[in-house]
């Protein structure tokens, strides 16, 4: 349809001629100066103000949607923390951990059967790591890459994430600006803010509509 | 999609009559309408965000090609496609191609009213595949097979017992045998047919909410994840998406998310806000091996150049259906194509044409709540009368409206004879009822007298003549008579 982009682009040309001025009536595929600048600017609207402590609001906010939250010292905890909530919630079976984190010692962990790689749908949980958690929002900032795949956020019915201090942002521009820092940008950047949920019978939410029932984040103060 | 935005009147009054359909949209009431309210209580930056977000919509469109162009550029440099697609037919066309391509069988997708504008699943069923929508809402009204009344709740016009019966009845061919009443089982009855469908499928399609220009990247939002699912499960990825979606950058997408799950569900934020763009990178465990995006015209570029500019700041959130008496009683349904409500009435008849759709922009008592409600500040009363007044232009209401408008226009337009005429009126009403205080039927006024009795005018004044006579005597409180 190489037609229909000329006629579209024809069109917008003509549907704009007479409300631009004519210093930024240029030919198509020469931009103008002022969307340049916007373009690499990342200027920033309006952000609403943030609580003093960006933890405790994180937490809070992540509570709000039905987020459980621990908090740990080091990440060495980490495995026997996720074999602690699964029994809590009484899930058994095997759990697929994102590659990023499968140096930890899992085998350590009592009772907890694992793998490390992309969700396959039969496991019973997931574990993974985040680029950032948002105060704002309470959401979790997933990025996709060969050593965390996106699959794992949204196939198994459980889903654990690991949340370092240090990773704890304010806003979500504050995320954009760790993405732009990545050496490639990564296929998906999920927020994710809660366990799946519809409304869509009767207008009252139902929680695990399609992505994972529970979710569960581990805040590690260190190393 | 079929029409039936040209018969309204007559849909809307056999909506009146639907009991079910009453008892669901009581829900919008209850549901949005007081969630959004508490959201926005909750951001004292609410109406600073507001105008951010009309000025950057207002300058992307200013500048529309130059940013899709821009957009362009950024999906092939991550390894996408672009297609243009400058009709819904063309649109349509163009997905059954790459989905042809790719061989597929199983096409999942996700919620998408550009989809709807080309009815996407008629389509891909024509060219002999299965399309299956995953958004519980929409997948509920494919059983049924219905349009969506609603654009984020498009089942919102079902009872739970509807859906029953309709799982009840399609379910059988998956093993279910029993009748679920319960909200929690049809739920995860969906969950688990639909899980197999994300994990079959060879193409998935979805919308976008906005489309990045810096980054290449799309943008979607949902709170069941199926659209995730839809797009990081199959081989080939499509999303279909409307051109005034695109924003320069990702700090515009953020200014413009704050205010959409606010505006749509009274959510401070939605479950699922995903950036996506391309197909999997090097490496990667998982996620398409192609990324396809079309680019929809379908009309958008006239209204671009005409009045109806400020509706392409829409980014369909519904506040404006759920805060509108008229949708609220009649439901999506009865304004007879894709968008229902004062959006709908503003942009079905921009693009199935007004003579198609001549009596939406009459189906609105010009209250006004859409348009303090709409987050992207678009003066809908004022775009829902400018196509008023082109039907009047075009002459396309009745003969007996018509000419009746125009008498009114000519007397109006003369006050002494308006006042003189209202006057008479008044007396005569006055006089011709004062025995029992109320008319049950008047000539020329049978819609009113249909569903109410008209009182009858106390005395032989009219609102002037009080006037008139309160200025004179000084009885009036402030105002311009006043002499103070």
């Amino acid at each position: 349809m190489s037609n229909s982009r000329r006629t579209m682009l024809e069109r917008i040309a003509h549907g704009l001629a007479d409300t631009r001025d004519s210093s930024s009536r240029v030919a198509i595929g020469d931009r103008p100066q002022e969307v340049s600048a916007r373009l690499s600017g990342a200027g920033r609207h309006t952000l609403p103000r943030l609580d003093k402590d960006t933890t405790a609001q994180l937490i809070r906010n992540m509570e709000s949607v039905q987020m459980s939250v621990v908090r740990l010292q080091r990440m060495t905890e980490v495995p026997q923390a996720v074999a602690f909530w699964l029994e809590s919630e009484g899930v058994d079976g095997t759990v697929s951990v994102a590659p990023a984190l499968a140096d930890l010692d899992w085998s350590g962990a009592e009772e907890l059967t694992w793998r490390s790689g992309a969700a396959t749908g039969d496991e019973v949980a997931s574990v993974t790591p985040c680029l950032a958690a948002v105060a704002e929002t309470g959401s979790v900032a997933l990025a996709s890459g060969d050593r965390t795949p996106a699959t794992l956020n949204f196939l198994p019915e459980n889903h654990v994430v690991v949340v370092r201090s240090a990773d704890i942002v304010g806003h979500m521009e504050d995320v954009f600006t760790r993405l732009r820092d990545l050496p490639e940008l990564p296929r998906a950047l999920n927020l994710v803010t809660g366990p799946s949920r519809t409304a869509d019978i009767e207008q009252t939410i139902e929680i695990g509509a399609h992505g994972p029932r529970r979710m569960h984040v581990l805040i590690v103060a260190g190393d | 999609m079929e029409q039936r935005s040209h018969t309204f009147s007559l849909n809307a009054r056999n909506a009146l009559l639907d009991e079910s359909l009453k008892s669901a949209l009581g829900n919008v009431k209850e549901g949005f309408i007081a969630k959004r309210a508490e959201a926005v209580r909750l951001v004292p930056e609410w109406e600073r965000m507001r105008s951010d977000a009309k000025a950057l919509k207002n300058h992307v469109l200013e500048n529309l090609d130059h940013y899709l162009l821009a957009y362009e550029e950024s999906v092939e440099r991550s390894g996408g496609h672009v297609h243009w697609a400058s009709t819904s037919a063309d649109a349509a066309a163009t997905v059954v191609d790459i989905c042809r391509d790719a061989g597929a069988r199983i096409v999942t997708k996700g919620k998408s009213m550009v989809g709807e504008e080309a009815d996407l699943n008629g389509a891909l069923e024509a060219a002999g595949m299965e399309a299956v929508e995953t958004d519980l809402g929409e997948y509920i009204i494919q059983l049924a097979e219905e349009g969506p009344s609603h654009i984020i709740a498009p089942a919102i016009h079902k009872t739970k017992e509807q859906v029953s019966d309709l799982f009840h009845e399609h379910h059988a061919k998956y093993g279910l045998s029993e009748r679920l009443t319960d909200r929690r089982a049809l739920v995860n009855e969906a969950r688990t047919v639909l899980r197999e469908k994300f994990r079959s499928a060879d193409v998935g399609i979805t919308g976008a909410n906005f489309l990045i220009a810096e980054t290449g990247q799309h943008v979607l939002v949902t709170n069941e994840g199926n659209g995730d699912l839809t797009s990081n499960l199959p081989r080939v990825q499509i999303v279909i998406v409307g051109i005034e979606k695109v924003v320069p950058t990702l700090e515009d997408a953020s200014c413009l998310l704050r205010l959409l799950a606010r505006s749509a569900t009274g959510q401070h934020f939605s479950n699922y806000t995903s950036l996506m763009s391309g197909p999997r990178r090097t490496g990667d465990l998982d996620g398409p091996d192609a990324f396809h995006v079309v680019l929809v015209d379908n009309h958008r570029t006239d209204m671009l150049g005409g009045a109806l500019r400020e509706m392409l700041r829409c980014f369909r959130c519904g506040a404006c259906m759920n805060h509108c008496p008229v949708y609220g009683a009649v439901g999506g349904h009865s304004y007879g194509w894709v968008y229902p409500g004062p959006m709908g009435s503003v942009i079905t008849p921009a693009m199935i044409g007004l003579e198609n759709a001549r009596e939406l922009p009459h189906a609105c008592t010009l209250n006004g709540r859409c348009g303090e409600v709409c987050p992207m500040s678009i003066p809908l009363p004022s775009l829902l009368r400018e196509h008023r007044r082109e039907t009047f232009e075009r002459k396309l209401q009745s003969p007996a409206a018509r000419y009746g408008l125009g008498l009114w226009a000519a007397i109006a337009k003369r006050p002494a004879l308006y006042r003189l005429l209202t006057r008479l009126g008044v007396s005569v009403l006055a006089r011709a009822g004062s025995s029992k205080g109320r008319f049950r039927r008047l000539p020329f006024a049978g819609a009113w007298t249909r569903g109410r009795d008209m009182p009858v005018p106390q005395g032989s004044s009219t609102f002037m003549s009080l006037y008139r006579q309160q200025r004179r005597t000084g009885t009036g409180q402030g105002g311009a008579g006043s002499s103070s």
